[in-house]
């Protein structure tokens, strides 16, 4: 029997519906024949249902920190296919000191080493260039804000494009004409971060970093002096997580900013 | 005799109503009980149903278990005043319902949902469509033809390259 025959598209929706918490039900469905895979692509409610792997092949850990080394391990369930073609030393990266390799970030099984990004499934790799100085150009915060490292987060979806991209995200370090004593000098009360937020972006479809200039959605954090010296995390990573398009990041008094 | 009982009335008051099948088979229900059909709901609304309903697309046997699940529902609301009635009741409107889904065999099934579709009667189309979804869950494509007797009509190239967008979800 024709699957179209069946049951009317309006009454399969209803049913495809109450499979889409289940991704793998829905992947499933796609291949039962044309009628439904439609029914699946045009009718389910997005997030598409090809979207992630929601099963774990596998974790990679790499922050070990032994001897001065870092060293890689690769955890995975026995037996799991996956798991004789991950490597975790990475010395197939050819002339990295892989030793000293921290992971920055990682996304959607993209690993982000220092300026490696890394595929520990297909082994295949690429040196980012250098990530450019960070100045907020064509901002008044130009004048105060002069030494600030970028944090860099790595942005990859499989669904929405094969093309990963590294977020260089500014982190206050240093204010000149900051007078801590003066906590009402002009730079203290600038709000944090401003709108819109330049930022250092690399794209794997250009291959180049560029400034992409973020408008802020809602309140800023507060200002210069509340993000600055709320806390004494500075010499930590500040977490941040990628999570259903859109960039989640933890700032130094611990508030949460959204891309 | 027939148009007879759609005039008459029940003790409650309720006006009967005939709900007449693809074969002819007669049902005589009162107005609540009806009423659950979105669909009839709306004809008696419009009175438009005094020489009884035609269904054309839908069986005896399966008008027979609409009617069955309709009567157990629309007692539902009767019995919502009394409170000690109305537990025990759930209770037994939640067996009801899962023997009913439970012992069907695939095309009565289906039938059971198109009819509570075409009659638009909300709750039972969720519960049928639940169990169509439980009955896919889990399965592979092969299991699902089978179980549904759907005809596979991708190319094996088509099929492979589907799997191939999916294959995740293939893994094990």
């Amino acid at each position: 029997m024709a699957a179209a025959d069946l049951l009317p598209d309006d009454v399969l929706e209803e049913i495809l519906r109450r499979l889409a918490p289940s991704p793998c039900n829905l992947a499933a469905c796609r291949v039962v024949c044309k009628a439904w895979r439609a029914a699946v692509d045009t009718r389910c409610p997005p997030p598409r249902p090809d979207l992630l792997p929601l099963s774990l092949a596998g974790i990679f850990f790499s922050g070990f920190y032994f001897a001065h080394e870092y060293l890689p391990g690769f955890f995975a369930r026995r037996g799991h296919h996956h798991c004789d073609r991950i490597f975790p030393k990475l010395d197939y990266l050819d002339d990295a000191p892989i030793s000293k390799l921290e992971a920055i970030d990682h996304c959607n099984g993209l690993l982000l080493m220092q300026e490696y990004i890394v595929n520990p499934a297909t082994r295949r790799w690429v040196r980012l260039p250098p990530t450019p100085e960070w100045s907020p150009a064509g901002s008044d915060l130009e004048a105060v804000v002069t030494d600030s490292c970028g944090e860099e987060y790595l942005v990859f979806d499989p669904t929405v494009s094969p093309h990963y991209e590294v977020f260089s995200i500014p982190e206050l370090v240093f204010c000149r004409g900051d007078d801590k004593d003066n906590a009402e000098s002009v730079v203290r009360q600038h709000e944090w971060p401003p709108s819109p937020f330049v930022v250092q972006v690399y794209s794997s479809a250009t291959g180049r970093w560029e400034k992409r200039s973020l408008v802020r959605r809602g309140e800023a954090a507060g200002t210069i002096a509340d993000v600055h010296y709320s806390s004494r995390m500075a010499s930590h990573h500040l977490y941040g997580v990628y999570w259903r398009g859109a960039l989640h990041v933890q700032m130094k008094n611990n508030d949460v900013i959204r891309y | 005799m027939a148009a007879a009982a759609a005039e008459a009335t029940t003790d409650g008051g309720g006006k009967m109503i005939i709900l007449i099948s693809a074969d002819g088979k007669r049902f005589e229900v009162t107005e609540a009980v009806a009423s659950q059909s979105q669909l009839i709901s709306n004809m008696i609304e419009d009175d438009c149903t005094e020489n009884g309903v035609r269904l054309p697309n839908v069986d005896g046997d399966i008008l027979t278990m609409v009617v069955d699940y309709c009567n157990m529902h629309a007692g539902d609301a009767a019995a919502a005043g009394d409170t000690m009635k109305a537990s025990s009741t759930e209770e037994e409107l939640k067996k009801f319902d899962a023997e009913l889904v439970q012992a069907l065999e695939n095309p009565v099934l289906f039938k059971l949902i198109l009819a509570a579709n075409f009659l638009n009667i909300k709750s039972l189309l969720d519960m049928t469509c639940q169990r169509v979804a439980d009955m896919m869950s889990g399965k592979t494509p092969e299991q699902m033809r089978e179980t549904f007797s759907i005809e596979n009509d991708f190319t094996p190239e088509e099929e492979a390259a589907i799997r191939q967008e999916n294959a995740w979800a293939f893994d094990d």
